[in-house]
Order: C-alpha cells, then structure tokens, then sequence
C-alpha cells in the first residue's frame, strides 16, 4: 500500500514537472522529434513519436511519458541500495529526485532525457550482474534499442563494456552483444548523410570557444546535473569506491560536452553520479542535510538557470492560430525552427517573392522583401507579421 | 541487411570528393530555389550524373513527398 502511494506521489511530480516544460510550447528541437525530421538520433523514438502525431495533446502525452520514465527510474536507484538502511536509500532517492537533471529535463521531449534513463539501466545492471548473467538477449537488445535512440548512448560504453565483458559466456558472445549493434548503427548512419553533416557540424560549433570558457560550460552542466551536491558527492564516490568506469563514463560526458556544448546535456551526468553515490552511499553519513542543499540549490537553479523551462515565448502556435486555410503552402521570411513546421497544418517553405503565387500565408520573421500585399490581408492581433491570402 | 543496399546506393558520396562536393552545392542550389528546408530532403541514390531523392515537407499529420532527380 505504501509502495504504491509513492509511486502515484511520484507520478503527479511527473505529470507537474511535463505541465511545466509544456507552458511555453514545443522548442525546435522538440519538434524536430515529434515530427520524426531524420537528424541528428538515429529513428527509433522518433518514429514512435511521428506515428502517434494525429493523437489529441500529442507534445503533452509524449512530455507526460517521458517525465514518467526519467522520475520513475528513481525505483532503479532504490534498488542499486538494496544492502542500504531505508533512510540513506531514501536520501540518495531524493538527491536523484530534486537534481537539476531530473528537475529541469524530465519534462521535455528530447532524447537527453531518454539516454540518461538508459545509462542508469546499464549502472543499475553493473551493480546487478547476475541480472546481466540471466538476461543476455535482452541486455543486447536493450544496448541495440538505446543505439537507435540517440548517439549519446556511446559515452556509457565503459560500465556497457564491462557489464557485458563480466557476464558469463565465451568471448564472442560477448563481443557480438556490443560489436552488432554497434555496427547496424555505423551502417544506419551511413544511409543519412545529413546525420554525418550535422555531427561534423555539432562537433565544429565549439572551434571559436577558448578553451577555458568550454571548461566553464562543461563544468556548469556537471553542477546542473548533480544540483551541485550530488555532482560533488557522486565524484568523491567514485574516488572513494575506486570506480574506473564510472570515471571513464563522466570524463566522456565532459569531452562531448566541451566539443559539443549543448545544455541540455546536463542530464547525462545524473545517472553516473547517482549510481556511484548509490554504491558509496555511507559517504552522506545517513545525513539529510545533502537532501536539504541540494533543494535550496536546485531552487537557485529553477529560478537562475539559463534555460530554466525555457520560459521564453515560443511564437509559432500562437501566431499559426491565425491560419485557417488549409491548401497551399506557408512562407517565412527569416530564420525559423522547426517548431513552425510542427504547428503549422500547411507545409513551410522559405519566403521569396517569385514562389508568392503558391502561399496562402506569409510569415515575415524577418522583413519580407518586395512583398505584394494586394492579394493578403495583414492580420493586425498576430505577434508578428503574418499575412494571409485573401478569399 | 535491409540497410546494405541503402549505403551502397550512395557510396559516391563517400568515395568521390568531388561528387560528394557536387551533391551538396546541388542541394544547397535546389532547396534554395524551392524553399526547401534542407532537413527535410531525403537521398536515396548518387550516380555519377545525378542524385535522386526525395522532399518530404514535414508537417503534424500527413507529410507530402516529392521525389527528384537532379543532374550533378
């Protein structure tokens, strides 16, 4: 009965931290998803998120899945604590719970989120081996699902790699549970050559950024991650338990971080941190007071971060409220993402004066140059100019 | 197995600098002229002469495709 009245506790903070990341709309990146556009992840969540697309409160449901899955992965840190008192399990539960990862991202429909679940399944299965042992199939397919979900996963191969390597069977079983799927997804992104253009292009953004404002950055998504206190505890973890690949996994985490600084990947150093806390958990002492600090900082967080929520006001759903016809194609002017084509029920193309002919609607982000307004009618209560074509 | 052939199709993109520089100007040139988002051309196959492919305008509900064939 207790059980369950926490795991439904934890299910309406879940359903509140999706609520919350839904209040400004769908992000570009978040639409890139939901409308399965074929880069940068390889396609498996991503085609389940197109094929559910024409669902009513399609963005909602999918936020609500994810958080559900990011907060009630907590249930994985409960059990790596299974020697543990229940109050320290309660501690490191609760660190896991109110971390700036989990806080800030469970909500949103990106693949961050989704790669840090999967990462804390394989530091759940390294404390866990004999799971491993009596599973192999579904370790393999497990690791080949998580692949085609998104690359990141690739930066968790050291506690992969070892669970794999300790589990009971002759060394090419082992060797084919990793190297297959490793391999059907080198084959997958050689199919996509856009997915390769726009690796080189991630992993070339960061080229202008002096070496210490990456250190910077990559260190703020470390303290994010672990709402500070976990991300100091989770390290002095891994010293304290001598734990390699849990250090190999986060000194990864940050080398893609600083070659590829993106924020929201935050998110990928709260499985290992934890987990290692997990295993160590006598360094807290049966304290709350890390739970405590860890509240107060991730408060200071929700309230400072930079991309808290992402509270800026997304235009595209309340500006495309305006477009009623449904046949032709929608123009904009300037740089727009892919959160227009989401909201959007006409197809979008980019504004130039000779196509006008095919628009029934023109949106000028940026000023639309040698615009006809003969055959439009500006439509005065948009947020920006939006023209539509007349009846 | 499924994915083999796919690969194979667009080998030249891979092996040959200048038709992998030809296909992307190509690209850039053509979506450009169309309004076309590049994230949403699909291609399928590179000859020395041509690539083929497909726009897809993703949008929520059903996407229109149009397929090409572009001289290199």
């Amino acid at each position: 009965m207790k059980k369950w009245s926490v795991i439904i506790g934890l299910q309406f903070y879940a359903i509140a931290l999706a609520c919350i990341q839904h209040l400004p709309g769908v992000t570009t990146d978040e639409a890139k998803y939901l409308l399965d556009i074929p880069y940068p992840h390889p396609p498996l969540v991503r085609w389940m998120l197109s094929a559910t697309e024409g669902m009513p409160s399609h963005a909602l449901f999918w936020r609500i899945v994810f958080a559900t899955l990011v907060v009630q992965a907590v249930w994985l840190v409960w059990d790596m604590m299974r020697a543990s008192d229940q109050k320290s399990r309660g501690i490191v539960a609760g660190l896991y719970l109110v971390s700036g990862g989990v806080l800030l991202q469970a909500g949103s429909i990106m693949m961050a989120p989704l790669t840090a679940v999967q990462g804390l399944v394989f530091c759940w299965l390294y404390m866990h081996q004999d799971s491993a042992d009596r599973h192999p199939v579904r370790v393999g397919l497990f690791t080949l699902a998580s692949l085609f979900t998104a690359y990141q996963i690739v930066l968790f191969l050291p506690i992969i790699g070892i669970v794999v390597w300790r589990m009971r069977m002759p060394l090419w079983q082992k060797a084919f549970l990793v190297d297959v799927p490793l391999l059907i997804l080198i084959v997958y992104t050689l199919t996509n050559p856009f997915v390769i253009a726009s690796m080189v292009s991630a992993g070339s953004q960061n080229a202008d950024v002096s070496l210490l404002q990456n250190f910077s950055n990559t260190f703020g998504l470390w303290i994010v991650g672990g709402s500070a206190i976990v991300s100091v505890y989770g390290v002095a973890a891994m010293i304290r338990g001598r734990m390699v690949w849990h250090a190999m996994t986060v000194f990864l985490i940050a080398l893609y971080c600083m070659l590829s600084y993106r924020m929201y990947y935050a998110v990928l150093f709260t499985p290992v941190l934890i987990a290692a806390l997990a295993s160590q958990s006598s360094i807290i002492h049966r304290s709350v007071m890390p739970l405590c600090l860890s509240v107060i900082t991730s408060i200071v967080m929700v309230l400072y971060s930079p991309f808290t929520f992402q509270m800026q006001q997304y235009k595209a759903q309340g500006v495309l409220r305006h477009v009623s016809v449904t046949d032709g194609v929608m123009m904009i002017s300037g740089s727009f993402g892919h959160d227009w084509q989401y909201y959007s029920h006409l197809p979008v193309v980019r504004y130039a004066v000779e196509r006008l002919d095919d628009a029934v609607a023109v949106v000028c982000l940026s000023p639309c140059e040698d615009f006809d307004d003969e055959r439009f009618v500006k439509k005065e209560n948009a947020d920006v100019e939006l023209w539509v074509r007349k009846l | 197995m499924i994915l083999a052939p796919k690969v194979w199709a667009i080998r030249l993109l891979y092996l040959d600098a200048d038709i992998r520089s030809a296909v992307q100007q190509r690209i850039i040139d053509e979506s450009n002229e169309r309004g076309w988002l590049v994230s949403d051309i699909r291609i399928d196959e590179i000859t020395t002469e041509e690539v083929h492919g497909c726009y897809r305008a993703h949008i929520r509900g059903k996407d229109t495709e149009t397929c090409f064939t572009w001289p290199l």
